[in-house]
């Protein structure tokens, strides 16, 4: 006979052992638990278990509105992911291209004291040379001599400061956001003599039109002002607003004559291939140049904007942990519509188990039922997010209401929608990724079912 | 073919125990074709469960085939029952998403026995059975009858030394379970398939070569006819 307080001593004992020894073996089940994870993620995409996948579909239909449901569930996430990623993917890009061409370009090179003090003083006397010697670099798309000066420009009205930039118009059309953004006159009229490029909301703010005389004046090597007087040639609008306010464009030679520089520049801006890192490129220019010339600094966009830099990561940071926020409530979502399938069918499974089928093969069973699900309601949410992008949205996300707040970021009003692999293929795939391990703590607990309970089950 | 020695089953021992089995010892040849019989909570479906390796012993010996099951691994078992053994279960329990035909056909896939042999033994198990006309139907298009014959093609199509069945005709009519119990009986005299039958039936009693009555977990009787 057993005496009740003795056989709850007995159980309380017992009890606090289980406990004890599982906290102890825990990291020994994760272990565990993630090999065999792998194994079956492996099996689920194994062509020998034609037989189990054909089952598992056919699993999906045999609760159309259950199926149905979660799917929508899964579809709506990925939908919102997909647009939310293209419109970050979006922001990104146009913040990365308004770094680069907005100024920065992918590498410059100056003398080594400009960048701290930027002034005529520190220039690059001979340009030319080392334009040869860089230019065969593979990656390298376009190289363009460039002088800037904070200057003033006045009109008969009013005056503005400037950043006047020298530039060779050929090449600057490709490499920056005025090449795209000439909205009236002509970019290459600097060509022609004392002609300056100025922006819709410069020219607005001077009261001048497309050969209106303005005059520039900034100070030269010496620190003495000099003076100038101009034609306006044309209008840009780029929509970035701090660069619209800032940036005016005239000929290199006529701002070489008006400060006395003869060919002296002071940076050099390079612009590379996509596929091509610029730090690739900054490397192989300083290695080229090291020898030849020691006084020059060789930097990539990246060194000259960390801030920019870090903002970007930390905006792709922010898309990964919306990633990890959506896919964790979407695999509670599947893992409890799962459990309920298993529970229904518990003498189903049960009896299988009993006629010989592996645990291994139930589990890679239950698995694909997940992996069916989610990768069905992916590609349904990733097409269906794309569509309406293309139907509601083609020219972009307007945020003209935002401009204020957007030209902090260095953003334009219109974000594209991207469609990177970021975009579209990382929501898709890590939402099959998700609905995996969401199967396979169902698949392990039917797995481990009893076969007699099971088939006795009603 | 089986021999039973000295087999107990008992149940919740650290706490109250159930005795379902009670010393058991049997002698089963091969070919034979035979019922456990017994009242509920006699122990006869337990002695099912562990001849076919669902269930584990407390104490004693099990040996099927010179196997000792009571010695393998969950792992080993599932394989044994896969190779050596067939069931058919009282609510036919088929695959509800699988045609007829798909149902016999997957237990041969899970020998990873080739499809087009697996097509061929499942084509000529249709025909054995009379119901090669409903190979295409689900489960729930057949009536019970035609869904305990797809269970007993399941049970036989591996070719299996032994089959267990528990219950096989109590939800059937008793022209169709006389109907399967002729297709059983002539499988039995064709291919030398042992038949254990667990039963209430008295028509599959009295059909039965040998009755085993099975009370309070101990063998009663055991009366070949």
């Amino acid at each position: 006979m057993y005496s009740n307080s003795n056989s709850s001593q007995n159980l309380q004992r017992t009890h606090r052992k289980n406990i004890f020894y599982s906290i102890i073996l825990f990291p020994w089940r994760m272990i565990l638990a993630t090999i065999d994870f792998m194994i079956i993620a492996i099996q689920c995409f194994n062509p020998k278990n034609i037989d189990i996948m054909r089952i598992a579909f056919r699993n999906l239909l045999r609760n159309k509105r259950r199926t149905i449901l979660i799917s929508i569930s899964i579809s709506g996430a990925i939908i919102g992911l997909t647009w939310m990623s293209g419109w970050m993917v979006g922001m990104i890009q146009e913040m990365n291209q308004m770094v680069i061409k907005g100024g920065l370009s992918h590498v410059q090179i100056s003398d080594e004291k400009y960048r701290d003090d930027p002034g005529l003083q520190y220039c690059i006397q001979q340009p030319s040379e080392i334009i040869n010697q860089i230019k065969d670099i593979e990656g390298i798309e376009n190289i363009s001599p460039r002088i800037s000066v904070e200057s003033m420009i006045s009109s008969a009205g009013n005056s503005s400061s400037i950043l006047l930039q020298g530039i060779n118009p050929e090449i600057e059309k490709e490499i920056s956001l005025v090449g795209e953004s000439i909205i009236d006159g002509d970019l290459f009229s600097i060509n022609n003599g004392k002609y300056i490029i100025i922006s819709q909301s410069i020219a607005s703010k001077l009261n001048v039109k497309v050969g209106s005389k303005c005059v520039i004046m900034g100070p030269n090597a010496l620190g003495e002002v000099e003076m100038e007087s101009v034609k306006v040639g044309g209008f840009y609008k780029t929509g970035y607003a701090d660069y619209d306010q800032y940036f005016a464009f005239v000929s290199l030679p006529t701002i070489q004559k008006m400060f006395g520089l003869d060919d002296a520049i002071t940076t050099i801006a390079i612009s590379v291939n996509d596929k091509v890192e610029p730090t690739i490129i900054r490397n192989e220019i300083r290695s080229i140049l090291h020898d030849s010339d020691t006084s020059l600094e060789v930097v990539s966009w990246i060194e000259i904007a960390p801030t920019m830099v870090q903002l970007m990561n930390d905006m792709e940071g922010m898309m990964y942990a919306f990633y990890s926020i959506f896919y964790i409530a979407m695999a509670f979502g599947l893992v409890n519509t799962m459990l309920m399938a298993i529970f229904e069918r518990r003498r189903e499974l049960g009896v299988l188990l009993a006629i010989g089928m592996s645990p291994r093969k139930l589990k890679t069973m239950i698995m694909l039922e997940a992996v069916y699900i989610t990768t069905f309601a992916g590609l349904f949410g990733t097409f269906v997010a794309i569509g309406l992008s293309e139907l509601l949205i083609p020219d972009g996300l307007d945020l003209a209401i935002y401009a204020e707040a957007l030209e902090t970021f260095g953003l334009s009003t219109k974000i594209p929608f991207i469609y990177s692999w970021e975009a579209m293929v990382i929501p898709f795939v890590s939402a099959i990724l998700f609905g995996m391990i969401a199967g396979f703590f169902p698949a392990r607990r039917a797995s481990k079912m009893n076969p007699v309970e099971s088939i006795r089950a009603i | 073919m089986i021999k039973i020695k000295n087999l107990e089953k008992i149940y919740n021992s650290k706490t109250i125990p159930v005795h379902a089995l009670r010393g058991v010892d049997l002698h089963i040849n091969s070919g034979e074709y035979l019922s456990i019989a017994g009242p509920s909570g006699s122990g006869k479906t337990t002695l099912l469960n562990i001849l076919g390796g669902l269930d584990s012993a407390s104490v004693g010996s099990v040996k099927v085939n010179d196997i000792e099951i009571t010695d393998l691994s969950k792992k080993e078992l599932t394989n044994f029952r896969l190779q050596n053994l067939g069931f058919v279960f009282q609510s036919y329990n088929l695959v509800p998403v699988l045609t007829a035909s798909e149902n016999i056909e997957f237990v041969l896939r899970l020998q990873n026995i080739s499809k087009s042999e697996s097509n061929k033994r499942t084509a000529e198990m249709l025909e054995a059975m009379g119901i090669s006309e409903y190979a295409d139907h689900l489960p729930g298009e057949l009536s019970g009858g035609q869904q305990q014959r797809v269970a007993i093609g399941r049970a036989l199509v591996t070719n299996p030394k032994l089959v267990l069945a528990d219950e096989p005709t109590a939800n059937l009519d008793s022209e169709t379970a006389s109907g399967l119990m002729d297709i059983m009986e002539e499988m039995n005299r064709k291919l030398g398939v042992t038949f254990i039958f667990s039963t209430h039936d008295p028509m599959v009693m009295d059909r039965a070569k040998r009755l085993i009555r099975i009370v309070d977990g101990k063998v009663a009787e055991d009366t070949i006819k």
